[in-house]
């Protein structure tokens, strides 16, 4: 007999009020839970679980776990790029982005942006799966640094103000920037050929989505939730015109009720839709639709953009 | 449990979608939606509740408990998410935090050390011969446990009560595995020491006529 397990008869019993112990544990656990806020570690990203789950996505593993994993709408086979119609009002939406007055910023300042929200909540289940509900749709406000001296920024949601605090990336200060994590000036520095941008942001992708899939959600966060120089602004939509899968949806409506023209990709049964205004080809929000239940599974109307002098500062 | 670590996230009302994720991608997906963060109270804080009583004795168990899951909370943005399951890190911060309770420890361990020299209620008929011995030997077992140093004693007890393998201890204590090797050996012979000889079992018939 080994001398280690010989101790293992000296374990005291278990208590008898495990359940009741537990359950106090747990409340204690849920105050902790309820005043964290999503967004709160890393700074300006998303609570979109794509992004976040899709780096570690795997098709083969998940149907090995016995899970249906949808085939995207095209695969890379298909070099064409986006439908006929897409290519050409994504065109059109360029042209119109590039032709925006290119802000002056200073390094001191910060990109503020309002929006009106709702995202996907997924709470554990006892039974070991998640239940996913649209929360109930709010205000979301970012201040985020142009500069890449690592100044820390501000999210403002749910009554609360929390500090946008640097991801680990952020430790080798200035921050190179990247596209998960972009500056205004990072975006500055981007490449304006709509080839090169799109192969520097499948550089980046660390995914193993499709990656169609994954280049159009990449693509999406920053159009949502930051602030490009107009000449990017319009790479970023022609790189989107390369992505194939990407269609056309003549008709959609924003989280304010803004209706719109949608340019759209279709993943797991969930079309993402980034919504343009019909009249000034302006990026007005995004909304995910699950296309066999019709139900929205995320949204996003931008209400306000600009350049602001600290963080927590409102555009007057 | 299937830890796959992997796959893609479940949508809202798609039937068939719903499936078991690693501990790894709650924690990962409780750094944008911290109440994701309860699955991993659900699951494994019953035997951090254990482990914690085992140590510390009740009034403290659901103390540790608590402050165990809420500090792995508030540090979950540094989880290595390349470990899919949890429960080396867990039983490594429980284990810092029943170190803020040395002395309680030492008054449980004592306490246990009395009882130990009472004979088990139950089960006698149908224990096996190993049991019985070790029963014999559990006053002896308990000042061996006592006596020996407090990072040897840690990993012991994650090995013989948490019944952690040695590359989860390691995990657990931020050693390396060779480093539990050794530890493990020096406590063997320290235990064979201190119980007067090279073999548990003659030990034990030593005991039991003497």
């Amino acid at each position: 007999m080994d001398e280690i397990s010989m101790f293992t008869a000296l374990r005291p019993p278990p208590p008898d009020d495990t359940e009741a112990i537990r359950e106090r544990a747990r409340a204690r656990l849920d105050a902790a839970l309820r005043q964290a806020h999503p967004g709160a570690v890393r700074p300006a990203r998303r609570q979109r679980s794509r992004r976040r789950l899709g780096v570690l996505a795997a098709g083969a593993v998940a149907a090995a776990a016995g899970i249906a994993v949808a085939v995207p709408a095209v695969l890379p086979g298909n070099t064409s790029g986006a439908s006929p119609a897409a290519a050409r009002l994504l065109a059109k939406i360029a042209t119109a982005a590039a032709r925006q007055p290119g802000p002056r910023v200073r390094d001191s300042q910060f990109w503020y942006i309002k929006s009106w929200v709702a995202y996907q909540v997924c709470t554990y289940q006892r039974s070991g799966t998640f239940k996913c509900v649209l929360e109930k749709p709010h205000e979301r406000q970012t201040w985020a640094s142009v500069s890449n001296e690592c100044v820390t920024g501000l999210l403002r949601e749910y009554g609360q103000d929390t500090r946008l605090v640097f991801s680990s990336n952020y430790l080798h200060c200035p921050y190179r920037g990247g596209v998960h994590d972009p500056t205004y000036r990072f975006l500055q520095s981007l490449p304006t050929d709509p080839h090169a941008l799109l192969g520097l942001i499948e550089q980046e992708m660390q995914g193993q989505l499709p990656r169609p899939e994954e280049a159009f959600t990449t693509i999406g966060d920053l159009l949502r939730e930051a602030i490009a120089p107009p000449r990017v602004s319009a790479a970023l939509y022609r790189a989107a015109a390369l992505i194939p899968g990407v269609t056309v949806v003549a008709h959609a409506t924003d989280a304010i009720g803004r209706h719109g023209v949608a340019v759209a990709f279709t993943y797991q049964g969930v079309r993402s839709e980034w919504i343009f205004s019909k009249q000034t080809l302006q990026y007005i929000g995004e909304r995910d639709i699950n296309i066999a239940t019709g139900t929205t599974t995320g949204e996003d109307a931008v209400l306000q953009r600009a350049f602001v002098n600290h963080a927590g500062q409102v555009p007057g | 449990m299937v830890m796959d670590g992997a796959g893609p996230p479940p949508r809202a009302g798609q039937p068939g979608m719903e499936r078991l994720v690693s501990d790894a991608e709650l924690i990962e997906r409780s750094l944008r939606e911290p109440d994701c963060f309860g699955a991993i109270f659900d699951r494994h804080a019953g035997e951090i509740l254990r482990y914690a009583h085992a140590r510390l004795g009740p009034d403290l168990a659901e103390d540790v408990t608590g402050e165990t899951f809420l500090a792995a909370f508030g540090r979950r943005d540094r989880y290595d998410t390349s470990r899919p399951d949890a429960r080396p890190w867990l039983y490594g911060i429980a284990v810092r935090q029943i170190g803020t309770h040395r002395r309680a420890e030492a008054r449980y361990r004592r306490m246990l050390q009395s009882v130990a020299a009472e004979p088990l209620a139950g089960d006698i008929g149908d224990r096996c011969a190993e049991r019985a011995t070790a029963d014999r030997l559990r006053p002896r077992l308990a000042a061996v446990l006592s006596g020996l140093p407090r990072r040897d004693r840690e990993l012991l007890l994650l090995v013989a009560w948490a019944e952690l393998s040695y590359e989860e201890s390691a995990r657990a204590l931020g050693i390396t595995v060779s480093a539990v090797r050794s530890r493990l050996h020096r406590i063997r012979a320290r235990t064979r020491k201190d119980l007067g000889g090279a073999n548990p079992a003659h030990i034990a018939e030593e005991t039991s006529h003497g």
